[in-house]
């Protein structure tokens, strides 16, 4: 025999007919949880179900925004990496749920403002608590990009917010960096843009960072941003900012250009002679060699700015073949000056 | 394989009785020794096609199967058989199917087995009127908690293999088996009183209500309710 009555504890969990209905309070609470065995099926309670396009409950939502700080700061990678891939499924979820809320309300729309019933109310406040919910993600994202964060933090905002950007929620990413799921037909109702002034200088901010894996993940998303500006911000903003330290809250001031990117690594690796710097230095200039056209005229201003070198891919590498030959030149001279003056890795690798 | 053991069916039918039982009896031998014995996968995979086939195609019933599953085991009947003597050889039979489920090779064909075993015991738990077949806790619960505690590094063949056919063969004995497990005291984040077990089996027992309810809710057998649902709203889509 069925104990029925035993499951209808208080009604929050009940059977009907062939279904299991348990009140979303209950999934929420296993999220803080003391064991993380609990808190992880408790996120994947929360994001598993038998549809996709099943939108979540706001409870669910909430819960998810709260718990997600310490969720991304597990010292575990095991753990960290099944709560990224289960932010995956969220995503695909929120998206597939979006899509499907904008799709009805559209056709309850176009059914006359008569019809318009407070089903369709409520559908449209599930549809904002679930956008609601994603403009948060990215802000939550795009903090946890901040250069005082520790090492879980980065790379857990790093890859869910490569997860996003592949997702598709913004048309400005070309479709050749979407993964397959964003290349479906099920689109997001709504664009985001994903490379803000704030997190685009905290990811070129990143390319110095002393994890290696930071550094690349940092490089991998900057890649995907199409509107790097090479030249922008430029005179205002000459701090050299070194790796670890804490900047400002976003301001006019915040967008930094690659030249002046490139600049600043090169100062940090000739300072320090650490191979972390030199490959964050390595990397910038992969990342200033991809976008950089050639262009015949300089861009106003450039020659005079002395940076008429990044306008072409053959004046970057003459720049480091410059670089390379006055650090040999130093060595000729005096070895214990070049050594801690002037270190070479950084320059051969961006070579290579 | 498969049309081998078709013909071989097709041959048994239409023997003398006699005949029959004594080539079933001789093939149901073999296959059991290599099942208990627990031999190298290529023999048990084979051998668990041949008790799925026999089953699916009506050769041997369950209650056969399982009789000399026990006398195999030398465990033979007493003359007073009851139900519960019953009962207790398909648990056991159960579980040693269910201790195929961690093989890779093996866990399909196995998973498949115990399917077919699960949906005989329903048919016969609904058309006994003898009182042989008795109703209480899922037949299948008790083995599967039990291979899952003997070898819980299996638990993610379980929850591919077995869990999703196996939940949704009936939803009421499936949440028999999520209360079986606690479900109650865990969620209520209270592990005081699972299955009164050990506190490391505990968290397994946790970990397998877990599983089940993440399988429950991905093939739509747990559904979670929040406030929208109490309003005319309904935003399950």
């Amino acid at each position: 025999m069925l104990h029925l009555e035993a499951f209808k504890c208080g009604k929050k969990i009940e059977l009907d007919k062939q279904t299991i209905r348990i009140q979303d309070v209950i999934l929420t609470k296993l999220l803080s949880h003391s064991s993380q065995t609990v808190r992880l099926a408790g996120l994947s309670l929360i994001v598993s179900s038998a549809s996709v396009t099943r939108a979540l409950t706001p409870n669910g939502l909430d819960s998810i925004k709260r718990n997600l700080y310490h969720l991304f700061a597990e010292s575990d990678s095991s753990v960290r990496g099944e709560t990224l891939s289960i932010m995956q499924r969220l995503i695909d979820r929120i998206r597939a749920a979006m899509a499907y809320l904008h799709k009805t309300i559209t056709r309850s729309s176009k059914a006359g403002i008569s019809t318009l019933s407070s089903s369709t109310d409520s559908l449209d406040t599930l549809l904002r608590a679930h956008w609601a919910f994603m403009q948060w993600l990215l802000r939550f994202l795009s903090a946890g990009l901040r250069p005082g964060a520790p090492y879980q933090r980065h790379m857990c905002s790093l890859k869910a917010l490569l997860t996003v950007a592949k997702s598709g929620i913004d048309p400005s990413i070309s479709t050749q960096y979407l993964a397959k799921q964003g290349l479906v037909q099920i689109k997001w109702p709504y664009q985001l843009t994903i490379f803000t002034p704030w997190i685009e200088r905290s990811l070129l901010d990143l390319t110095m960072d002393a994890f290696d894996d930071v550094r690349s993940l940092a490089v991998t998303l900057l890649d995907m941003n199409q509107h790097l500006d090479v030249l922008s911000m430029g005179a205002t903003d000459k701090r050299v900012i070194r790796p670890s330290t804490t900047i400002p809250r976003a301001s006019k001031n915040v967008r930094i250009g690659l030249v002046h990117l490139v600049a600043r690594a090169e100062e940090i690796m000739l300072s320090s002679s650490r191979p972390d710097h030199a490959d964050g230095f390595s990397r910038t200039y992969a990342v200033l060699f991809q976008r950089t056209k050639d262009q015949k005229n300089a861009v106003e201003g450039s020659v005079e700015n002395g940076i008429a070198w990044s306008m072409t891919k053959l004046g970057i590498f003459q720049r480091l073949l410059n670089l390379l030959e006055h650090a040999i030149k130093i060595a000729e001279k005096d070895l214990y000056d070049a050594i801690h003056r002037f270190p070479i890795h950084g320059t051969l690798a961006s070579i290579r | 394989m498969r049309q081998l053991l078709v013909a071989l069916i097709n041959v048994a039918r239409y023997q003398e009785p006699v005949l029959k039982q004594r080539l079933v009896k001789t093939l149901l031998l073999r296959t059991l020794r290599v099942i208990c014995h627990q031999s190298d996968q290529v023999k048990g995979k084979t051998a668990l096609q041949v008790i799925s086939t026999f089953l699916s195609q009506g050769l041997i019933g369950l209650e056969k199967l399982a009789g000399e599953f026990s006398n195999f085991q030398a465990k033979g009947l007493p003359s007073e058989a009851n139900s519960a003597r019953f009962a207790e050889q398909v648990q056991e039979l159960l579980h040693d199917l269910f201790s195929w489920v961690g093989n890779r090779d093996t866990a399909h064909v196995a998973s498949r087995t115990v399917l077919i075993c699960v949906r005989e015991w329903n048919v016969l738990q609904v058309t006994d009127d003898k009182g042989q077949v008795p109703k209480g806790l899922p037949i299948w619960v008790r083995p599967l908690v039990r291979s899952i505690l003997e070898h819980p590094e299996a638990l993610q063949e379980f929850k591919n293999q077995v869990f999703p056919e196996l939940f949704t063969i009936d939803a009421t004995d499936y949440l028999s088996f999520l209360e079986h497990l606690g479900l109650q005291e865990v969620l209520q984040q209270d592990h005081g009183s699972i299955l009164n077990l050990k506190a490391e089996k505990k968290d397994l027992v946790a970990i397998i209500l877990y599983a089940s309810l993440q399988v429950g809710k991905e093939t739509g057998l747990v559904v979670e309710t929040g406030e929208f649902s109490k309003s005319s709203v309904s935003y399950g889509i």
